[in-house]
């Protein structure tokens, strides 16, 4: 456990200081991120992660998603007295990159605050490599939550 | 015998409560719970001497868990927020373990523990309802009678009425009873939300249609599903001042 950790830290110093990495890095430390979450919730916390081929090699900025999965965590499997599934998917059609990130997630939890943070940061940076082109939207209904990422390749 | 349920939702951190009991032969574990729900239901089930309680939990929390019971067994937070472990003694928990554990403090808290196991005169348990809050109430927690229990959330409560020592919570034409006094209740909602417009009536003020006068110096409010609630003198200043 402890290694996984040490090991997390040091890949996102690294990956951190980069202008911009592929979606396979990223994914890779989300996995790494996700694992160590294993560990606390047990059965409660599922994940789902598919990256298309012709996805993966696209660049994104580095922990564009490792923190809106924090969220999806933080405050929403962990919200579910039954835990649930962390869907994320990742295709490439016409030049566009597009990301997916669901969870479920208890629409009366009582924190919902510190959210929001972690979605403007993420739409700055997006925005800031992208000059404008890339869009990140988040919406809730019905118990599930939803990231989409729309980013030019 | 100190009879003792373990309570978090995280297995890592159950088992190691329940590594650190074992080691503690005065100690029994009778029930591990995962979440709020599983921890009333225990504590009624087995009247426990002990009870370690987590605080962030879904749907219920470790405060609301507290307000829910009907033993008063002593209960240690364990918690991994500094902020609620001092909320601790406000609800008159003996104590808090902060995550992460450490063994000799647990061992300190249960020595704490097994000096008030003997004594019968501690003040009774108080749940999140009587405890000082820092931000209005998101949810209240109801209890019923056949022990199920119900989370509504503020923003579907549409009023709630004095009965005796009891309040009637009405949510989407469905009445809840808990055992609270109205004024409790009154002072721990959003003020910017709900307004006390009569002495026996706290209504959300989302739900209100018009307010008509009623008589001299009377006035009703008529909510948006047609229910008619009457207004006191003062209760109406109140609205003025918010609308």
């Amino acid at each position: 456990m402890a290694q996984r950790l040490a090991d997390f830290f040091r890949l996102i110093l690294r990956l951190g200081a980069l202008e911009r990495i592929t979606l396979a890095e990223e994914i890779d430390l989300v996995e790494r991120y996700l694992a160590i979450e294993k560990v606390r919730f047990g059965d409660r916390l599922t994940t789902h992660i598919r990256v298309d081929e012709e996805a993966s090699h696209c660049m994104v900025p580095p922990l564009l998603l490792q923190p809106l999965v924090e969220n999806a965590v933080r405050h929403g499997v962990a919200s579910m007295v039954e835990g649930g599934t962390i869907d994320i998917a990742a295709t490439l059609e016409n030049h566009m990159l597009r990301i997916l990130i669901d969870n479920p997630a208890d629409p009366d939890r009582a924190d919902a605050r510190g959210e929001g943070i972690g979605i403007e940061n993420a739409r700055g940076r997006l925005s800031a490599v992208s000059e404008g082109r890339a869009m990140l939207q988040a919406r809730e209904a019905e118990g599930q939550f939803r990231v989409v990422i729309e980013l030019p390749r | 015998m100190i009879r003792t349920v373990i309570v978090d939702d995280e297995q890592p951190a159950r088992d190691l409560l329940r590594e650190f009991l074992s080691a503690d032969e005065d100690c029994e574990i009778v029930a591990e719970c995962a979440n709020g729900f599983e921890a009333v239901k225990a504590v009624a089930q087995h009247d426990p001497d002990l009870l370690l309680l987590d605080i962030q939990m879904p749907k219920l929390d470790g405060f609301e868990v507290l307000e829910l019971l009907d033993r008063s067994p002593i209960v240690v937070f364990v918690t991994a927020h500094d902020e609620h472990a001092l909320r601790a003694f406000e609800v008159h928990a003996l104590d808090y373990l902060l995550k992460p554990l450490s063994q000799e403090r647990f061992r300190q808290v249960m020595e704490r523990v097994k000096r008030a196991a003997g004594h019968h005169d501690r003040p009774p348990l108080i749940g999140l309802a009587t405890s000082l809050r820092a931000r209005p109430l998101q949810r209240v927690v109801v209890r019923g009678d056949d022990g199920a229990i119900q989370v509504v959330p503020v923003s579907r409560l549409d009023y709630v009425e004095a009965a005796d020592d009891a309040i009637l919570i009405t949510t989407g034409g469905v009445k809840l009873r808990k055992q609270q006094p109205i004024g409790e209740l009154a002072a721990q909602l959003d003020p910017d939300r709900f307004v006390r417009i009569h002495r026996a009536y706290v209504v959300n003020i989302e739900r209100i249609e018009k307010i008509e006068l009623y008589a001299k110096d009377s006035r009703v409010a008529i909510l948006r599903d047609g229910t008619r609630l009457p207004v006191s003198r003062s209760g109406y200043q109140r609205l003025r001042e918010l609308l």
